[in-house]
């Protein structure tokens, strides 16, 4: 593994090699060494010898673990951006122009879900009021005030039964079936949408 | 300001009423609770006449159940201008400042891979392959910004681009320096990778509003044509059941069995309320002034609507978005409908 | 004239529909300096300049234009402002001060969103109002929900220092007391907020080999970087000896979060063969819910498949996943992972 393709590139951060690969000058190297054997060939700048030292007995470490302890631990970094003047500028209007639609956006969906709730909350203030005979009473003779949707009022289970009914909330916490939780995806499916579904 | 005496005193009269609803209610059921509160629970509070007229015991309106059901959307809706602007800003962004592309971790040196990373590498200098030629460090990695008229942004472009290298090894004509074995020899494409389906359907070309292929990305609602000819959501008058269990017989009866669907929840999501021009009388006796329909939401997976041995006298049926809604229906039932109905 | 003679409070109102959406620059009585240059800015509008033509747009070559500039390979000047940001935090009051994490020049600076998550386009359009109309739950107008009472108890009895003793801790197990429900609206849906997630690997404490591949496997499925943890104390049941390091864990939030689930419910549960689903006694009674992953089912991941042949035989870890939502009981929080497709099996405790 070649490592030194990099240095032209970044400004290396502390040493470059951690791990006891051999940093063995070019014309020493073989052109071709297999990944497998261990790296027996020193020279004065390589460390193998001292790590060799360290880890007696027991065979050397997998070359797959050394490989990826080198990429997470990747001594060449990053610096902070550094923009000219105009750039700046420009990278500052884009991300005004980003969050003032994020905010747009945001309050689209919520006055979405606003009139969703609000025109929830005027079908079931209707049906609190109604009576049997579809016809709205006053609030007094209505029950339902307050959180308990089964209070009932001075006409008694007449008024709002439907209501009550609306306001159970029994076996509505498992009853979301699979097949609605589907996720949108990017592009439609290949057989399109199941228009031959048969109850069986 | 010059506003006239007569408008600021009846601008003032309203601008003095312009409380909020709630608070509005707050105020007025004060005394109603305290009035319900104060009140015995037997028959010597009915004897008290109230000032205002009270409907007469006669009077009912006819109650329905109706059912509002949508096919959600099925794929993601296209992208703002800005968004896939901004979000290939963000990645050519993310090119230079990012770690390097730990490359001999995924590509072993001296295969077929590793031999086409290279060549690839060099014709679009970094490992994202939908970004454009852009290299995040060197000489010219100031210039990230994409040109007026750039077709990089574009999904559609991207995906191109992810199959083209997916398809292609990037070798070109005179490219035969490392027979590498394994390979295949030959300069022209590998077999041809499917491309994904288009987002425009058939349905949406030939304009089929039965079909449930059409408008993917909005919500479709089911419309259907009653006997006097007008568009409505199915609905059905009920009684001694809940509005749930109701809405359920209603789609079952109204468009067939062969509909895979869910009935969201108990609580309904709106109401339309029909006066009758003359006052029909019922077989209890009753004279019913109108008809109150409460819509209950539901949701389709599979299926179609069948309106063959329908016991509501449907005609027809369509499915529509929610601007294609407000061409069918009439005024006022639009205007009860319109905010149960999602946007997208 | 009448205007005067109303209180202020009802003049307002009557002119807030007459009230336009960009305000004109009205003339006001006060003059201060900066009143004639701002009815300038006020009344610009980049959108009053029309774009370039497109012939000047297609002509436009920035490489170009910066060669014709710099004569040849000859370096740039330094520029008049080197700015770095600085690398501590010296306190609110030092002079300098470091830029927001959405200043690019920032350390802290990370390229924004790439995409619109699927699963979060699913949850606006469709999840969020079913959810609001199965929890619905009606007020009647004017109905202002009671104040909290006090919920811990005071120490009640002869004894004299129970005066004025801090209140007692919690009923039950632990030091922390259970969320209270707020009424359902349409503001408060619950929604996932954060995806975390775990790996414990005993043997790291050993073997530091385990670890870093257990951190190499989590930011490849995560595209966050893991943070290590040492153990907090000696339980030999796991394997467990404090101070060593032994797990890492990863903060998935919005955007990442989003494209590592719909992956998981998408591409990855499916594929588990014979799995009954998550069991939906799961959760915390807080909202979030976790489910575990055994080794075998890491390696289903697209990202562990397309070099599995890069890691060690046996040494790719499992994990758990934990979902941390909006919701503020098991049952809300059951309803919305059922909603974006997680199959759960068994009863809900």
């Amino acid at each position: 593994m070649n490592f030194s393709t990099f240095r032209s590139v970044f400004r290396p951060v502390g040493s470059i090699t951690r791990f006891g690969q051999a940093t063995v000058p070019r014309q020493n190297a073989p052109s071709i060494r297999p990944s497998t054997t261990p790296i027996t060939g020193t020279s004065s700048f390589s460390s193998t010898a001292n790590l060799q030292k360290r880890k007696r007995g027991g065979a050397p470490t997998d070359p797959r673990i050394k490989a990826i302890r080198y990429f997470l631990y990747h001594p060449l970094t990053p610096r902070p951006l550094h923009f000219s003047r105009l750039r700046y500028l420009r990278h500052w209007t884009i991300h005004r122009a980003w969050m003032l639609f994020l905010r747009k956006r945001r309050r689209a969906e919520e006055l979405e879900l606003e009139r969703q709730y609000n025109s929830m909350r005027a079908a079931c203030e209707h049906l609190r009021l109604m009576d049997s005979n579809g016809m709205l009473v006053s609030e007094a003779e209505a029950g339902g005030q307050g959180p308990d949707a089964m209070r009932l009022g001075v006409k008694g289970r007449e008024v709002g039964r439907l209501y009550r009914a609306a306001m159970i909330k029994r076996g509505v916490y498992g009853s979301v079936p699979i097949e609605y939780a589907r996720c949108q995806t990017d592009f439609p499916s290949r057989d399109g949408w199941n228009h031959e579904w048969t109850r069986e | 300001m010059n506003t006239g005496q007569q408008t600021t005193r009846r601008l003032a009269a309203r601008a003095g009423r312009s409380v909020c609803w709630s608070c509005k209610d707050t105020l007025s059921r004060k005394y109603a609770s305290a009035a319900a509160a104060a009140l015995p629970t037997d028959d010597q509070s009915l004897q008290h006449i109230p000032p205002v007229a009270q409907p007469s015991s006669q009077d009912s309106y006819g109650i329905k159940t109706g059912v509002v059901l949508s096919r959600p959307p099925q794929i993601t809706r296209d992208l703002h201008p800005l968004e896939s602007a901004f979000f290939l800003y963000q990645r050519r962004l993310n090119e230079r400042t990012a770690l390097p592309f730990t490359r001999y971790f995924y590509y072993k040196k001296r295969t077929a891979a590793d031999l086409e990373w290279k060549r690839k590498i060099k014709q679009r200098l970094t490992p994202a392959r939908d970004i454009g030629r852009y290299k995040g460090y060197g000489e010219e990695s100031w210039n990230d910004e994409l040109l007026m008229g750039a077709k990089e942004s574009d999904i559609h472009h991207q995906v191109e681009k992810l199959i083209e290298d997916a398809e292609q090894t990037g070798a070109q004509d005179g490219d035969e320096a490392e027979p590498v074995p394994g390979a295949s020899n030959s300069k022209k494409e590998e077999e041809k990778i499917e491309r994904p389906m288009p987002r425009v359907t058939e349905a949406d070309l030939k304009n089929d509003v039965k079909s449930l292929n059409r408008q993917l990305q909005r919500t479709l609602y089911l419309l259907v044509k009653n006997q006097e000819g007008r568009w409505i959501f199915p609905q059905d008058t009920f009684a001694q059941e809940t509005l749930h269990s109701a809405a359920g017989r209603v789609l079952t009866e109204s468009c067939g069995e062969n509909m895979h669907t869910w009935v969201v929840g108990n609580a309904p999501i709106g109401y339309y309320q029909q006066d009758y021009q003359n006052p029909i009388k019922t077989l209890s006796g009753l004279r019913e002034l109108g008809a109150k329909t409460f819509f209950m939401k539901a949701r389709i997976m599979a299926g179609q609507a069948n309106l063959e041995g329908n016991k509501l006298g449907l005609t027809d049926f369509k499915w529509l978005a929610k601007e294609e809604v407000q061409g069918e229906v009439d005024k006022s039932y639009w205007h009860s409908v319109k905010n149960m109905l999602a946007e997208r | 004239m009448a205007l005067r003679e109303l209180p202020f409070r009802t003049a307002a109102t009557l002119f807030k529909d007459a009230r336009p959406a960009i305000r004109a620059a009205q003339p006001t009585s006060c003059r201060h300096a900066s009143t004639e240059p701002i009815k300038e800015v006020e009344d610009a509008s980049s959108f009053s300049i029309p774009p370039p033509s497109e012939e000047l747009a297609k002509s436009f070559d920035p490489i170009e234009r910066s060669k014709l500039r710099r004569r040849g390979k000859e370096p740039l000047p330094p520029s008049r402002f080197q700015y770095r940001p600085p690398k501590y935090y010296r306190g609110p009051l030092h002079p300098h001060q470091p830029p927001p994490v959405s200043d690019p020049a920032s350390r802290l600076f990370v390229p924004g969103p790439f995409s619109l998550p699927r699963l979060e386009q699913t949850y606006q359009s469709t999840i969020a109002s079913d959810l609001l109309t199965l929890t619905y739950q009606h007020y009647p107008p004017g109905y202002r929900a009671p104040k909290a009472p006090q919920r811990l108890r005071e120490w009640v009895g002869d004894h004299p220092y129970f005066k004025n003793r801090p209140l007692r801790p919690p009923r039950g197990k632990g030091d922390v007391l259970r969320l209270i429900t707020p009424p359902r609206t349409f503001r408060n849906i619950p929604k996932i907020t954060r995806v975390t997630v775990h790996s414990m690997v005993p043997e790291a404490q050993e073997n530091s080999a385990y670890l870093h591949i257990a951190g190499m496997v989590v930011q490849a499925i995560t595209n966050v970087r893991a943070t290590p943890h040492k153990a907090r104390e000696n339980v030999v049941a796991w394997g467990l000896r404090e101070g060593k390091w032994v797990s890492v864990t990863s903060d998935l939030e919005r955007e990442d979060a989003h494209h590592f689930l719909s992956k998981l419910i998408d591409v990855v549960l499916p594929k588990i063969k014979e799995w009954k689903g998550v069991p939906a006694s799961t959760g915390d009674g807080s909202g979030n819910m976790s489910l575990g992953l055994t080794s075998d089912h890491v390696a289903l991941f697209p990202e562990i498949e397309v070099n599995y042949d890069s890691y060690p035989p046996k040494m790719i870890p499992g994990c758990y996943i934990t979902i941390h939502t909006d919701a503020t009981n098991d049952k809300d929080a059951f309803l919305l992972l059922q909603s974006i497709g997680i199959p759960f099996y068994g009863k809900r405790k």
